[in-house]
C-alpha cells in the first residue's frame, strides 16, 4: 500500500440541504425553481468535515477514505445498504448480501459477464435500456424480447416464449428447455433506478382533490405502497437487485412529471389508458427523507384516440406510442419513426425515437407505429409547454403531407 | 477541501467547490472524463515527457489505471491469443489474460528490464504461420514486484522490436514518479516514440495512486484516439464516467499546484521512499546476507529477493511452502513470488514492500526471515 501520509489532501468537508428540507407536498403553482431559492434562502443545510486522521480509527477519515479499499466497499456504507435493502425491499430470505457498485449500468455489466458465457442469451424487456442491450454484444451475449405492455412484462408472453421455445432458430443452451421448470434455470436481474420515482395515476387538473399531492407521513404505510421489488418473492435467490443513488430526486424533477402530462392533455386532448398503477410517496427516516415527492395521479378510463396513445408512466421517464394512421404501415414503422423524430429535432424538439430501446433488432418493426421518449426530470414548465406545442404541430403536418 | 503545499513547507492550500462546479461535479458528464482534469493530464504529459499535443494522441480518464487497462485488454486482446508479458509481472494483470484463456509468453527481465535478447528471441522463432503476439505488458519504473527500472537502452530496443515485429506497447506506470535512482531520468517509451517520427505504438497509463490517493480511483491512458475510443465505448457500457465530483476535487487540487508544484510533491514523495529503499536495504545485508539474492530498486516500493532455501544452488526452493508454512509461525510474511509468475511455477523469490514499515519493524520482520531460511538449509 502506499503511504497515506503523502496522500496530500488534509480535509474534505460539504454542505448539504437537509433532508427535511424539502417539502413533502410542494407548492402548487409555483415553478420549479422558485421554491427551492426560497429554501436555500432559511439555510437549511448540514456541514460534514473528514479530517486526514482520527482518533478512533473506526470514524471516518481520510487516512482510510483515500488508501486502496475493499472490492465490496466501505465497510460503514456497506452496513447502511444491507440494512437499508432489508427495511425497504424486504427480501424473502435472510442471508442476503450486498455489494456496492460504481452505478447500475456497471452493476449489469458485471452481473451479466458473471453470469453469461459468449453465445448464450439474456431475456430482457420489448422496450428495453440501449446501454443493457449495447454491453452485451462486444460478448457475443444475445438479447432476447419478452413481451410487454404498460404494467410490464406479460407472464402470459413469457411463458410463451419459453414454452415454444426453438432451439434451432434460437441457437444453444442448455439453459432452456420445453418445459416450464426451466425457471429454475433463470436469473433475474433487477434494474430499478426510478423505485422511490414511483407515481400513482395521472389525474387530469380539474378532476383534481385537494390532497392530491399529499404524502402520507409514515414511513411503512409508504413503503408498503410502493410496487414491491422482485426480492420481496424470492426464497430461493435467483434475484439480483441493482439499486442506484443516480436518480434521487432533486429539485428540478419535483412535479415536472404532472406538469408534462399536464401540457399533453392540453395539446391533444389525450385519452388515458387506464393504469394499475400505484405508490404515494412517503417520508422514511433521516436519509429516506430526501425521497418524498409529491408525485400523485389518478387515472381514468377513456377511449383511444386515432392518433396518439398515451400510458402515463407509473415511475420514471414517460413513453408515448401512436397508432399510425394505416396508409403507412407499408413504410415501415422504424422508417416512419426516424422520419419524424427528425422533423421534430429539425422544429427544435429533440426526443428519443423508440427502436433505440428495442430489446432485440427487429422489436421496433414489429410495432404498430413510432415510439417516443420524453424526458422531463430537468426542463421547467415553460419549456415543456413550448416542447408539446412542438410535438403537436410537428405531428398534424406529418399527417396532412402523408395523407 | 485542505491539502498541502508542496512548495511552502507545513503550508496548507483550501479550496472550495460550489456553484456551476459543483453542479458539473454532480451531474452526469463526459465518458473520457471532467474536460478540464483532461485537458490539465494532457499539459501534464507535456511537461513531464515532452510530447507536445497533436492530433495522434489524447487521453481518457479511468477509475485508476487498473480500469484503463482491463478496458484496453478487452479491446485488443481476443480469447486464445499470444500476448507477451514480461515476467515476473504484476499479478493484477494476470487474471485479465487468463479470463482470455491467453498463452502468456513470458519475456524474462533482469536488473534493467525486460531483456530485450530474450524478446528477440522469442519473436524471431516465433512459429511460421501462427499469429504473433500484438501487445507486450510492461511496468518499466519500479516493476511491481521486482523493483526494477528499464534502462534507455533496454528501452530503444523493445521500441524498435515492437516496430519490427509490428505490436503495441502497453506502457503501465504507476510508480513514474516514484524514481530515486541516481542515473538521470530514463524517458517513458510515451516520450520515447515520439521522439523518432514513427508515433502510435504505445498505449500509456498513469495513476494518481501512489502520489495522490489511491482510493480515489483515478487515473488516465494517453495513446492513439483509435485505442482511447474503444476503451471509451466499453466505459459507455459499464461504469459510464469516472465519478465526476472525484474529478472536479482532483482538478481544483492539481489546477492550484500546477505541474511546477506537482513535481515538486513528486519529488518529496520519492525521496520519501527512496529514505524506505535505504532502511530495507541496510535491513536485508544485515540479516540476509548470504541467505538471500538480490538487486535494490531505483523506483517503487518493492524489494524482490531471492531466499537461498538450500546449499545446493542449483536447486531452487519453493518460497510459497516457506511462507504458508514456517514464516507464518515465526511470524513474518512476504508474498510469494509464484503469484507474479504468468503461468504460476515454483519460485524462491519473494516480494517485499518498504512503504509502511518504520526501522525497528524492517529489522525484526527481517530477522524472523532470516531465522526461517536458517532453518530450511539446515
Amino acid at each position: 500500500l502506499p503511504h497515506p501520509n503523502y496522500f496530500p489532501f488534509a480535509s474534505v468537508g460539504g454542505e448539504a440541504l437537509c433532508p427535511t428540507s424539502y417539502p413533502i407536498n410542494k407548492p402548487g403553482g409555483s415553478s420549479a425553481f422558485s421554491w427551492l431559492w426560497k429554501l436555500f434562502s432559511t439555510q437549511k443545510t448540514v456541514t460534514f468535515q473528514i479530517p486526514k486522521y482520527t482518533s478512533n480509527p473506526r470514524d471516518l477519515n481520510l487516512a482510510q477514505g483515500l488508501q486502496y479499499g475493499m472490492v465490496s466497499g466501505l465497510p460503514d456504507l456497506q452496513t447502511f445498504t444491507a440494512e437499508f435493502t432489508r427495511k425497504v425491499y424486504n427480501p424473502n430470505y435472510a442471508n442476503f448480501a450486498t455489494l456496492l457498485h460504481t452505478g447500475n449500468t456497471d452493476g449489469w455489466a458485471k452481473a451479466a459477464l458473471l453470469l453469461c458465457n459468449p453465445g448464450e442469451v439474456v431475456l430482457v424487456e420489448e422496450w428495453t435500456y440501449p446501454s443493457a442491450v449495447a454491453m452485451m454484444e462486444p460478448f457475443n451475449i444475445k438479447p432476447i424480447a419478452v413481451p410487454m405492455d404498460g404494467q410490464g412484462v406479460l407472464g402470459s408472453g413469457l411463458r410463451r416464449l419459453l414454452e415454444e421455445w426453438d432451439r434451432e432458430t434460437r441457437g444453444m443452451s442448455r439453459y432452456m428447455c420445453l418445459r416450464m421448470d426451466v425457471v429454475s434455470y433463470i436469473i433475474i436481474v433487477e434494474d430499478d433506478p426510478y423505485y422511490f420515482l414511483q407515481q400513482a395515476a395521472y389525474v387530469r387538473p380539474s378532476n383534481r382533490t385537494r390532497d392530491y399531492d399529499s404524502v402520507p407521513e409514515d414511513d411503512e404505510e409508504f413503503l408498503s405502497r410502493l410496487s414491491p421489488s422482485y426480492l420481496r418473492f424470492d426464497y430461493q435467490g435467483r434475484v439480483i437487485r441493482l439499486d442506484t443513488f443516480s436518480k434521487l430526486p432533486d429539485v428540478d424533477s419535483d412535479g415536472s412529471h404532472a406538469t408534462l402530462i399536464d401540457c399533453i392533455h392540453h395539446e391533444f386532448d389525450v385519452q388515458l389508458e387506464n393504469t394499475n398503477t400505484s405508490g404515494f410517496h412517503q417520508g422514511l427516516p433521516v436519509y429516506m427523507a430526501s425521497l418524498k415527492r409529491p408525485h400523485n395521479f389518478f387515472s381514468e378510463k377513456q377511449t383511444f384516440q386515432p392518433v396518439l396513445s398515451f400510458i402515463p408512466p407509473s415511475a420514471g421517464m414517460i413513453e408515448i406510442f401512436f397508432n399510425t394512421h394505416p396508409s403507412f404501415s407499408s413504410t415501415g414503422s422504424e422508417a416512419l419513426e426516424m422520419k419524424l423524430w427528425v422533423a421534430l429535432a429539425e422544429a427544435g424538439l429533440l426526443l428519443s425515437p423508440g427502436n433505440w430501446f428495442a430489446g432485440e433488432p427487429g422489436v421496433s418493426e414489429r410495432a404498430d407505429g413510432a415510439h417516443f421518449r420524453m424526458s422531463f426530470s430537468t426542463a421547467e414548465f415553460e419549456d415543456m409547454r413550448k416542447g408539446v406545442q412542438i410535438f403537436s404541430a410537428v405531428l398534424t403536418e406529418f399527417y396532412t403531407t402523408l395523407q | 477541501f485542505t491539502a498541502a503545499s508542496p512548495t511552502e513547507e507545513g503550508a496548507e492550500i483550501s479550496a472550495r467547490i460550489d456553484g456551476d462546479d459543483l453542479t458539473e461535479g454532480l451531474q452526469y458528464g463526459a465518458t473520457a472524463g471532467y474536460e478540464k482534469l483532461c485537458n490539465w493530464f494532457v499539459g501534464l504529459q507535456e511537461f513531464s515527457h515532452h510530447r507536445k499535443k497533436t492530433d495522434d494522441w489524447a487521453v481518457t480518464v479511468g477509475s485508476g489505471s487498473q480500469d484503463l487497462i482491463f478496458k484496453a485488454v478487452n479491446a485488443l486482446v481476443n480469447p486464445g491469443d499470444p500476448v507477451l508479458v514480461e515476467s515476473p509481472v504484476y499479478a493484477g494483470v494476470l487474471p485479465m489474460f487468463s479470463t482470455l484463456n491467453c498463452e502468456q509468453v513470458e519475456v524474462e527481465t533482469d536488473a534493467h528490464g525486460i531483456k530485450s535478447s530474450s524478446l528477440r528471441s522469442i519473436l524471431e522463432n516465433w512459429p511460421a504461420g501462427k499469429p504473433k503476439p500484438r501487445v507486450l505488458y510492461t511496468v518499466p519504473y519500479g516493476c511491481n514486484p521486482t523493483g526494477m527500472t528499464a534502462t534507455l537502452e533496454r528501452r530503444k530496443e523493445v521500441l524498435n522490436l515492437a516496430r519490427e515485429h509490428n505490436f503495441l506497447i502497453l506502457e503501465d506506470d504507476p510508480y513514474y514518479y516514484l524514481y530515486y535512482g541516481k542515473a538521470p531520468r530514463y524517458p517513458s517509451y510515451f516520450a520515447l516514440e515520439s521522439e523518432e517520427t514513427n508515433t502510435g505504438r504505445v498505449l500509456r497509463f498513469d495513476s494518481l495512486s501512489k502520489i495522490l490517493s489511491a482510493g480515489i480511483r483515478i487515473g488516465f491512458a494517453s495513446g492513439p484516439k483509435p485505442l482511447l475510443d474503444a476503451i471509451n465505448k466499453h466505459t459507455a457500457t459499464s461504469n459510464l464516467q469516472v465519478s465526476s465530483l472525484t474529478q472536479v476535487i482532483v482538478y481544483k487540487l492539481l489546477e492550484a499546484w500546477g505541474y511546477e508544484a506537482f513535481t515538486k510533491h513528486t519529488e518529496k514523495v520519492s525521496q520519501f521512499y527512496g529514505a524506505k529503499r535505504d532502511v530495507f536495504e541496510a535491513a536485508m545485508q544485515k540479516n540476509l546476507s548470504g541467505l538471500a539474492e538480490w538487486v535494490a530498486p531505483e523506483a517503487g516500493m518493492f524489494f524482490w529477493f531471492k531466499l537461498l532455501l538450500s546449499n545446493d544452488s542449483s536447486i531452487e526452493g519453493d518460497s510459497s511452502a516457506l511462507i504458508s508454512e514456517k514464516a507464518v509461525k515465526e511470524g513474518v510474511l512476504a508474498l510469494p513470488g509464484t503469484a507474479f509468475l504468468p503461468n504460476g511455477r515454483q519460485t524462491a523469490y519473494v516480494r517485499a514492500s518498504f512503504s509502511l514499515l518504520g526501522e525497528a519493524e524492517v529489522d525484526e520482520a527481517l530477522k524472523r526471515l532470516a531465522k526461517v531460511v536458517r532453518d530450511a538449509r539446515a
